[in-house]
Formats: structure tokens, C-alpha cells, sequence
């Protein structure tokens, strides 16, 4: 089975600190073997998961063995790297532009609904980043409290896990459980469709 | 600001689980919970990779020596003198 797997620069697993071999030429790489016990083994992603486990490198495994569909990865027997996405990180900033853009568009929805239309019109024109996040933390701060996404978004944009969760959080706001599903769903099929990956995994 | 959200993890209790995550001795979906939690938050992350370069520290300094008897006697003294004698 193919998915997807973030790691660190060096294709180092950002959280166990391991190096995953790559592949040589002609030659593919070594299968890395989780552990058997239940719940443990090889993480990855579906692409439904990418929203959710972000980092510099983006690479294409092969998973083998049992493997196990959770809610926000898949754990296998054993996995090795196929090969690296190259797309990934060059096209992280337009990811964290769409996010911010579709919170942007959540809170000026939301405000023209509560029928502040000039703070709705002035966020909604805003194109200078620092004076959009300027703007919406005063709107935050008179009480509009949905407003501080947008301002957070522009803060956190550094941080591409952060600004989807921010995004996703956002919805929920709005819209409750259904908004952060459709939210976190629009970020994987960005993902999917700019990274162009098979969505067969 | 609204929360239609399960709670998440917050900071200072992702802090109190990193001695548990690095043991690996926690369950799955908690071990999950806490990385998802790492995603987020680049502070816990920092923070994370300190606890880590500190083992690493320690662990080069080699086998720790024990105290002196009269160090050891002092530190006892003081530790029953502050549990009221």
C-alpha cells in the first residue's frame, strides 16, 4: 500500500528522532519494522491524514503488513520511503495563504451576518498582512471573538500544522463539528490536488 | 473564543507528559494526542528538544558519582529539618 509520510529535514521522523533510509538509484530503501504490539508500529498518511502531520519533507512509503486506518493516521508492520514529494515545502506558503484566505472569508461572512458591515468590508479589502492582523485582533477585542483566527492565522503563518488547525478551529467556530470536518477536508484536497498525489493510497 | 471542539491538549499539561512520551510508555491514542499537540505548538516542540539535549548531556557525562558521606549526612540533615525534624 502507498501513503504519505512528513519527516524533518535529513528524513528524520520528527518525533522518535529516527533517520529513514532513502532509496539509492535503482536500489529501494530498507523496510524500517515497527513494533508488534497494538497501536504500535509504522505511522503514515492517508491523504485525508496530511492536514494533520506537517513538516519539511513530504515522501511517498510503501507500507507493508497489517495495516491499521486510524482517525488521523494509518499504522503499519513495516514501511520504507519511495521517494520524495518534490513540491513539498516549495508550495507550504500557498497552503498557509488558502487557509488564512478561507478563514479571512469565514469571519467577514460572519460579521456581515451580525451586521457589522464596515469592520466586514475593511477586513475583507485588507492586503497588508500585518495591518489584516492589526485589524482583526481590535475587532476580537470589542468582543467579536471569531475574529481572532484571522488575526491568528496571520501570526502563525510560519507554521503551516498550526495555521490549518487554526483554519479548522476557525470553522468550528462558525459552523461546529460539520465546519472542521469540511475545513480539515478542503486542506487535504488542496494537499492532494497541488501535490498531486494518488489519491488511491 | 467559542470552542465546538473536543478540548485539546493544553501546554502545561503536554509538559508534565514529556518524561512519558520520550519512555514511550504511553498508551496509543495518548501518544497521538500528545504529537498532535506537538504539530501545533512550536513552543512544546522547543521545549521537547531541550528535555531530549539534556538527557543527551547527561548521558555523556558518564556514570554519576555518589556523594560524601559527609554531604550525603548534611543533605539528610536538612531535608528532616525541613519535614519538621
Amino acid at each position: 500500500m502507498l501513503a504519505w509520510k512528513f519527516l524533518a529535514p535529513g528524513a528524520i521522523a520528527p518525533f522518535t528522532g529516527i533517520r529513514w533510509p532513502a532509496p539509492e538509484g535503482s536500489r529501494s530503501a530498507p523496510w524500517m519494522e515497527g513494533m508488534a504490539s497494538p497501536g504500535q508500529g509504522v505511522h503514515a498518511c492517508a491523504a485525508e491524514h496530511l492536514p494533520y502531520w506537517f513538516d519539511e519533507e513530504l515522501w511517498e512509503v510503501e507500507l507493508d503488513g497489517p495495516v491499521t486506518r486510524e482517525v488521523r493516521q494509518l499504522i503499519a508492520r513495516r514501511g520504507r520511503l519511495v521517494s520524495r514529494v518534490d513540491d513539498w515545502p516549495a508550495c507550504e506558503p500557498k497552503f498557509v495563504r488558502a487557509c488564512l484566505e478561507r478563514t479571512r472569508r469565514r469571519v467577514v461572512d460572519a460579521l456581515f451576518a451580525e451586521g457589522r458591515r464596515v469592520e466586514a468590508e475593511r477586513l475583507a479589502v485588507q492586503t497588508d498582512l500585518d495591518a489584516l492582523q492589526s485589524a482583526a485582533a481590535t475587532i476580537a477585542a470589542s468582543g467579536f471573538a471569531v475574529a481572532g483566527y484571522v488575526s491568528d492565522a496571520v501570526r502563525r503563518r510560519p507554521y503551516p500544522g498550526l495555521c490549518a488547525y487554526i483554519a479548522a478551529n476557525a470553522a468550528a467556530a462558525v459552523d461546529g463539528q460539520r465546519g472542521h470536518d469540511q475545513e480539515r477536508a478542503i486542506q487535504a484536497a488542496w494537499l492532494r490536488d497541488r501535490l498531486t498525489l494518488d489519491a488511491g493510497s | 473564543m467559542s470552542r465546538a471542539l473536543p478540548a485539546d491538549l493544553d501546554c502545561i499539561v503536554a509538559v508534565e507528559q514529556v518524561t512519558d512520551y520520550l519512555e514511550g510508555a504511553m498508551p496509543p491514542d495518548v501518544r497521538t494526542q500528545f504529537e498532535q499537540h506537538l504539530v501545533v505548538c512550536p513552543g512544546c516542540v522547543t521545549y521537547l528538544r531541550q528535555i531530549r539535549a539534556q538527557i543527551g548531556a547527561a548521558a555523556a557525562l558518564g556514570g554519576a558519582k555518589p556523594p560524601s558521606e559527609e554531604v550525603s549526612r548534611k543533605l539528610l540533615d536538612l531535608f528532616r529539618a525541613s519535614r519538621g525534624g
